[in-house]
This record gives structure tokens, sequence and C-alpha cells, in this order.
């Protein structure tokens, strides 16, 4: 029996994904992606800072997720909401877990080092935010181009030089969601939003093109048999080879 | 620390101790350690709740956890979550419509597997304050060291050694997983293998659990 | 600044255009779903998104309803990459908080609020690239948003920042020309009637200049009506032949 869901999608199919990278010309890197009707926008800023005494000559990665409230009635203006701080801080997991962006990288003479922000926004809020942020985060870093900075040796005086220098990310962590039903048996992938809502449960998983698990995120919700861990894990690997090519696709673009 | 009996060494889980009810105002309590990992929580519930968060089919779950240092910040929001899910799913909130059930974790003493600790934590509580669960919930952390050997139950110098920590969190009727939490990056069949190492060691947690409750009802009948 | 030249000497600003031109607009109604309204549109580098919710119920304290009008409620709101230097608080901070307020007074003078009483509108606006003029962008956007959720106005509301150098007025203005200082005028005028909503110029400029920089400022906003009413018109006409083929 195949099942259909509100959409028309099979449990096992993503929406349409499209990625954008570069509009924002204020940001050192920038992408703009749309997952069905989610929309994310990420911009990249840098600016310089002090290297930690007690990790010298790594720089710094900080990466937030905002959910304004234009982006879906359920959200109300004011401080920023668990939801939000919560997924801000899986994206910090899984830039710390995959070493994507390696911290001694972003270190450019003695004590001065790189603070890179990922600032991330969700314009329009239809479900699966997670996995979509995560792609606007990987897309938006791999096109960042910092410009070149030198320290003069006299005077200690910092130059920025117009020349920019690309980003180098090591891995390119994909994550897919999965949700599923009070009776444990629907497992659906990339939920809408009233999938989203009513859903029992929600599973991440994380992984690497070198077929490393980076995260298995699985926040309680309802229990679930080890089979269908195992039937999730083997469906995010051949969904996630579709994102990597996307993101190999729009990096070729830019460069071309 | 290396033994003969390295496999045997490494299945083991630290010194569990708790002391239920400890604190008198919360309707339940329980003091829980694992180790040098020590978390208190206390329950207040079901209690009247506030308008906007008024549910009209079940009790709304509200978790605070509060750090030993420091503001709560985005580390203590995604613990926070982890937690709240992970319980709401035990709980049956679906007979208390219209109330509030109220969990405050304070971290006392952090020496790693912090949080299956809370969660262990906050279970206890539930069950002391006498509030209906469908099961009961038994958290463990594993790590896998640069060495690939698995570790189970480590401290908090062995964790931030490791190559990959993992917490899980399972059922007590047919030990399935209930919440799942990882660092680090690993392979599918490292993460089977804690899964299996960390299942076996909840049979232990949860037959502790069922020793605390006999200990403390046991006291109450001879008084 | 040597080399720096607002207005050449045959009539040419930094980036080539005429002192009466405006920078290039592109814009898109109804962009989100989950909106009641929405738009985006860019002019030259800044680029803003407008979302419209309501008329809905009120949210929040019962009491901050009016009873004989709707509750305007706004946040701007500017993304931390949209500036060249980070910007630490997207909103919250005095400027925004500013603008808000200037939103909200221009909104509630366009908007028919007696039609709503007890109920309340948001309109929420994004900055995502501030290239200068952001609060007219923001304006011209939020028209377009309310529009596309058919909340009834008297009137679309257009906005335009006009500088002044070598005693000509110069319109629509962007972020180099705003920080090489010389007075500005933002101003946001209903088009038909030439009624002005809002007035705000916080530089020296003498009085005798005043008149001929708010002529052309009223005149930018036109042209900037005539460019809106045709998107207007023309995702009407798309969203009515979409609808009538059924």
């Amino acid at each position: 029996m195949v099942l259909e869901r509100s959409d028309g999608r099979d449990c096992w199919k993503t929406r349409r994904t499209i990625i954008n990278v570069g509009s924002i010309g204020t940001a050192y890197g920038s992408a703009l992606v749309r997952r069905g009707k989610t929309t994310i926008v990420c911009g990249v800023k840098g600016e310089l800072a002090n290297s930690r005494p007690e990790n010298p000559g790594d720089g710094f990665l900080v990466v937030n997720l905002d959910l304004p409230p234009l982006c879906c009635p359920l959200f109300k203006p004011g401080p920023p909401s668990e939801q939000s701080q919560s997924i801000s801080q899986f994206l910090n997991d899984i830039v710390t877990s995959s070493g994507c962006v390696v911290l001694s990288d972003l270190s450019i003479e003695g004590q001065l080092v790189w603070c890179l922000f990922v600032d991330i926004i969700c314009l329009e809020y239809d479900g699966n935010v997670i996995d979509a942020a995560v792609l606007a985060m990987l897309a938006a870093l791999t096109n960042t181009k910092l410009p070149k900075i030198t320290v003069s040796n006299d005077n200690g005086e910092i130059k920025v030089s117009e020349a920019l220098e690309i980003l180098a990310v090591k891995s390119q962590p994909v994550t897919t969601t999965f949700v599923y039903q009070q009776d444990g048996g629907h497992v659906m992938v990339d939920p809408s939003f009233e999938e989203e809502y009513d859903a029992a449960g929600i599973l991440s998983i994380t992984l690497q093109e070198d077929g490393s698990l980076v995260k298995l995120y699985k926040p309680g919700g309802l229990q679930l048999p080890d089979s269908v861990l195992e039937q999730c894990i083997a469906k995010a690997r051949s969904l996630s080879k579709d994102m990597w090519h996307l993101l190999k696709t729009v990096s070729e673009t830019v460069e071309t | 620390m290396l033994s003969d009996n390295k496999e045997n060494e490494t299945q083991s889980i630290r010194t569990l101790s708790a002391e239920l009810s400890n604190l008198s105002r919360p309707d339940g309590s329980a003091i829980v350690a694992q180790g040098d990992t020590v978390v208190q929580s206390a329950v207040y519930g079901p209690v009247e709740v506030r308008p906007n968060k008024e549910l009209p089919d079940k009790a709304y779950f509200d978790i605070v956890y509060k750090p030993l240092t420091g503001l709560p910040g985005c580390p203590e929001k995604l613990r926070e979550r982890v937690i709240r899910n992970t319980l709401e799913a035990t709980l049956l909130v679906n007979l208390h419509p219209r109330k509030s059930i109220n969990l405050i974790l304070q971290e006392m003493q952090n020496d790693g597997g912090l949080l299956a600790c809370c969660i262990n934590s906050a279970c206890m509580a539930l069950m002391d304050a006498g509030l209906a669960m469908k099961c009961l919930v038994a958290a463990l952390n594993a790590v896998i060291t640069t060495e690939g050997d698995v570790l189970l139950d480590p401290s908090l110098k062995q964790e931030e050694e490791a190559k990959a920590c993992f917490t899980f969190a399972f059922e007590s009727i047919n030990h399935e997983v209930i919440t799942s939490n990882t660092q680090g990056s690993y392979s599918e069949t490292e993460f089977k293998k804690c899964l299996e190492i960390c299942r076996s060691a909840s049979m232990k947690v949860f037959d502790f659990y069922r020793e605390c409750v006999q200990r403390r009802f046991s006291k109450e009948i001879d008084r | 600044m040597a080399g720096l030249e607002l207005l050449s000497d045959q009539g040419f600003r930094l980036d080539g255009r005429r002192p009466h031109e405006l920078r290039k607009i592109e814009c898109r109604m109804g962009v989100f779903a989950q909106a009641d309204g929405s738009a985006y549109i860019e002019q030259g580098n800044t680029k803003v998104l407008a979302a419209v919710y309501g008329p809905h119920e009120m949210r929040g304290s019962k009491s901050r309803g009016l009873h004989h009008k709707v509750l305007i409620n706004c946040q701007y709101s500017m993304a931390t990459f949209s500036t060249g230097e980070r910007k630490r608080r997207p909103r919250g901070d005095r400027k925004s908080q500013e603008m808000t307020l200037h939103l909200k007074q221009t909104f509630e003078a366009a908007i028919m609020t007696q039609l709503y009483p007890r109920s309340q509108i948001d309109i929420f606006v994004e900055v995502l690239q501030a290239d200068g003029g952001n609060y007219s962008t923001c304006v011209n956007a939020a028209t377009l948003a309310l529009v596309d959720a058919g909340i009834p106005l008297k009137d679309y509301v257009c906005a335009c920042t006009t500088g002044f150098v070598n005693d000509t007025p110069m319109v629509d203005i962007s972020f180099v020309e705003e920080s090489l200082g010389g007075p500005q005028l933002t101003v946001a005028v209903l088009p038909k009637s030439e009624q002005i909503v809002l007035l705000e110029m916080a530089s020296r400029l003498h009085v005798d200049y005043l008149n001929k920089v708010l002529k052309t400022a009223v005149k930018g906003c036109k042209d900037v009506y005539v460019i809106l009413d045709e998107v207007v018109r023309n995702h009407v006409a798309q969203i009515a032949s979409s609808v009538g083929s059924e």
C-alpha cells in the first residue's frame, strides 16, 4: 500500500529544493534556500578578534538561527523562542562535530583570528527548518570569500586587502529530518508545517560524504524500534546524495 | 584504568545513588548521583496553569534547567527541549487537561553524562510526585575513544577527549529508543554497538528505580 | 574627500544617475503563503521584505485594543548581515524602534482603521540588504504587502529619501551618498492627493531651499507610485486570469 501525503508526495520523497548563493552583497557569503515553501536566508559576516588563551590560533564560528514573527503567525515578537535557540545549538553542534570548518584555518597571525558569524533567518516557515537551515549554512560557507588580512611587522597595523580568498570547508554534513505519527508506523521525510505539528516525534540524521554519521538527533517523542532507525539511516544516505550533488552544482555554477 | 577484563570494565556504569522526596515543598523531588555527576530535580504538578499556556486536552508540561554557573543559553535550551520531549512522551498528560506540570532541574555537579543524569533524575522526581506514566525512562551515556573503544558512562575528562559522545534514553516496556543525542562523527556500526551496550546497561538503571521505590515504601509501612 | 564627487560637473551622480532619477525598482507581491499579504522590493541594492498578518483578533493584552479603530503593530528588523558592519541587535535598538514608530504612524494615516475596531494588523518588515533609503523602501514594501493582504487603504503610500548637493536635490540616495553627509529629507506621501504622511529631516537645510527639495521629493514619490501601481495591476491581472480559467 503506497501512502500519499496531503501534498501528494509519498513518504520518502522530499520537496523541491532551490539554492541560490551570493545574493546579499554586504555579507562575505550568503545563500537562499527554498524547500517547498520553507524559505531560509543565510549570511556570513566576519570580524577580527583575539583568540582565547586556552586555544591559541583557533578562530570562532558562531551560528545563529532567527525565527522572526514574519515567518509564521505562531511566533510572537520578543526574545528568541526555545525552538530557535535549540536549533541554533543543533547547528553549532553539527559544525563542531563534523569539523566542516577547522577553527585553526581561521587564524591570521599570532593572536589575531577571524570570528565568523553565520546568521540564518527563516523567511517562511512551512516545516522542516532544520534541513533547510543546514543547507543554507553549507551553501553560504562554501561560497564565503574573506578578505586577505596582513599585519605589518613594524607597527602591528592591520591591513585589509581587496583580494578575497575562499573559506576552506572540509566536509558537507547534510541533515535529513523524518517525522512519525502516533501509531508509530508511518515515517515521513521532510515534513510540512501540518505534519510537523501533529507528529508524535521527530528524527534528524546528519551524514557526511564519507558515510560517517555526525548527529543522530531524536529529542524524545514516541519510542522507535531499532529497525525503523536503521531504515531511516539508509534512506537518509540516499537522500543526502541528491543534496551533495545540488550543493556541488551550485558551487560550480558560481565559479563559472 | 586498565584491567585484564577490559570488556567487562567498559560495560559497568558508575555508582548510582538517589534520594527521593529530599525537598519538602515540591510535590515530588529527587537528587540523583551517577558517579560524581549530581542533578537535583523538583516537580510541581498538576497545578494551575497560566491562561495563555492552557491546553484544552492535556496538561502543559514545562521544564526549566538551571546550569551551575552562568545564565541559561542555547546549549541549555537544547537540553531542556530534549528532556521535555523525552518525559512528555512517557507522562499521561491527557489525564490533567487545563493544568500544568512544572519540572525544575538544577545541575549540582558535572562529571560527565550530564544529560543522562538529568533525564534519570527527572524520571525519579515524576515517580516521586505520583504522576501517572506510561513507562519509565532510563538514560545512559557512552563515548567512543580516539582508539575506537567504547566506554560506558564516562567521566567528564573521558568525554572531552573522546571522538564521539552518545546519550540514549530507553523506555521500560520494550526497551526501544526514546531519545538519542550525539556529538562528534562516527560510523553506523559504532552507533549500533554503543546503542546495544547502553541498552543492556539500562536494565540496571530500571532495576535501581524499582529498588529505590521498594526501599522507600517498605520504610513507610514499618513506621 | 578627493575623488568622490556626489554630483559631477556633467550632472551625473556616483552611480551614473541623474539627480531626478530613481534607482532600479524590482518588486514581487504574494511571495509567502503563510502571511496574509507579502511583498519583496529591491530598490537598487536595498532589499526589503514585508509581511502583513491581519486583521485578526487582538493578541496579548486585550486592554490594548481600541474600541473605534484597528491597532497597527509594526516591527522593523534589520538582518545582522544587511549592513557593512555586522549589526549586533537586529531589533530593539533605538534606531529600529524609531523606524518602527514611524512606520506605525505612517500606516495609521493610510489604512482605513475605522473598519476593524478591536482588531489588530501586524506589519513585519525585514531588511535583507541595506544600501540607503531603508525607511523609504520599507514603506513601499509594506504598501504592496497591505495591498496583497486586501486591507483597505485610502491611497498607496510612497516614500522617498532626497539629498541636497550643490543646490541640486538628488532623489533616492544610496548608502554612500547618505554617509558623505549633507542634508537628507525623507518624505512619505499619498500620491493622488499629494498629502504628506510623514516628513523627516535631521540635518541642516536653509529654509529657502526647503520648498525646492520637498517638491523634488514628492515628484520622486509619484514616480515610485507609477511603478508600484503597475506591479499591483499586473499581479491582480495574473491572479484574475488564473482564477478565471478554472
